[in-house]
């Protein structure tokens, strides 16, 4: 709720609809998280999952949705008590949504995590509607999976250098080349993975040349070689975005760029035709 | 006079609510309505940061930053993309989808890596 401060109002969980009349009243909300959150505190249960062991409480939710017995006191630091009233609550519900975070691609197992989760989701599915969507940051996360999804067929993590486009995360994702010192030049567009990355990570990135399409003076433009300011997309000039649930949207232009700054649209295709002349 | 700006999509968080109201006067945003307090301060512009207006190169990372022009820039850009042997193109999340179109036809003519910030 302080990441996407609308988030619970206008869409998941207050939001009256249709078939929700009473909002928040005819919703059920668990939070697995390992800290005591605000989010958490709203919600009808919690989850205080150990760090690092949600792969655990997955499988273990397998297992109960399965109809297997757990042959524990606890998975995870969570009472399997608690993990058959929630497995319970999930087969009930009329329609269920898994809203994931970094906690689950990010912690000790990274994207196989996220990859039990489809499981019990597509399990769940057995028993009614449920689905699965990750909490997009930055506004436009999801519409830079679908443009490169409908140019590559893969969502991110394209590798081009053999000519054609190749996508295995762990191998073509940009920390791991960066971890490996593969990488000799980046270029940045509009986020900051100088105050993100790992320290090894950024520590590969201040050893080559990196180029910076940004507006602001971040810690990543400092390492910059090169800096590019371009004009605040959805306020100074239009596009379109797409929400984190796969709806397009069309952003606005609200106000004028300063004066004789170029759209990051503008710098790329001179950029395009630049390389073409290089090539 | 303050004019009203109505259905503004918010462009900070995945959600892009579209029901932001932007007050502007003789150009500039005076103050916002329905926005969270972390869309409001993406409009108010209040990050506290310095905002680049003009493209700035330096020859060595311990140098200080010279003011320099588009041309210039976007040109050493270019050379220096060219000139790699596996260049990554990162970022792409707080941009439009028309401009991350170009940038991944750029990655694609020179044979480079393009990723975005689903990859952490």
């Amino acid at each position: 709720m302080h990441a996407h401060p609308r988030h619970m109002g206008r869409y998941s969980v207050f939001a009256r609809g249709f078939f929700r009349e009473r909002g928040r009243k005819d919703r059920t909300v668990v939070v697995v998280d390992p800290r005591k959150t605000d989010t958490a505190k709203l919600a009808d249960l919690h989850l205080q999952v150990e760090p690092n062991k949600d792969y655990e409480l997955i499988s273990a939710m397998r297992a109960v949705l399965k109809g297997h017995e757990l042959n524990v006191d606890r998975v995870a630091g969570i009472p399997v008590d608690t993990i058959y009233a929630v497995v319970e609550a999930c087969k009930k519900a009329q329609f269920g949504q898994l809203y994931f975070g970094m906690g689950v691609t990010m912690s000790k197992g990274k994207h196989r995590i996220i990859d039990n989760a489809i499981c019990l989701i597509q399990e769940l599915n057995a028993y009614t509607k449920f689905g699965l969507m990750p909490m997009r940051g930055h506004y436009n996360v999801n519409g830079f999976n679908q443009v490169m999804s409908w140019l590559t067929g893969y969502p991110y993590a394209v590798d081009f250098s053999r000519g054609y486009p190749r996508y295995n995360p762990g191998e073509t994702s940009t920390i791991d080349l960066l971890l490996r010192g593969e990488v000799d030049v980046m270029m940045n567009i509009a986020s900051d993975p100088g105050a993100h990355f790992p320290q090894k990570a950024v520590e590969h990135i201040a050893r080559i040349p990196l180029i910076s399409i940004e507006p602001h003076q971040t810690p990543t433009t400092e390492l910059s070689n090169i800096v590019i300011p371009t004009a605040f997309t959805g306020v100074e000039v239009g596009g379109v975005a797409y929400r984190m649930d796969g709806v397009p949207l069309e952003l606005k232009k609200v106000v004028e760029p300063p004066e004789g700054v170029l759209t990051d649209e503008e710098v790329f295709k001179i950029m395009g035709k630049k390389i073409e002349e290089m090539l | 006079m303050v004019k009203v700006v109505k259905n503004v999509v918010c462009p900070f968080c995945g959600c892009l609510c579209d029901d932001l109201e932007i007050l502007v006067e003789d150009g500039h945003i005076v103050g916002t309505k329905n926005a969270c307090r972390i869309g409001h301060a993406k409009f108010m512009h209040f990050e506290g940061s310095v905002r680049y207006t003009e493209p700035l190169i330096r020859e060595d990372k311990k140098e200080d930053f010279k003011k320099t022009d588009y041309d210039r820039a976007i040109e050493e850009a270019a050379r220096l993309l060219v000139e790699s042997k596996l260049p990554v193109l990162y970022g792409f999340s707080s941009i439009s989808c028309e401009a991350q179109r170009e940038a991944i036809m750029i990655g694609e003519r020179i044979g480079a890596v393009v990723d975005n910030t689903a990859t952490i």
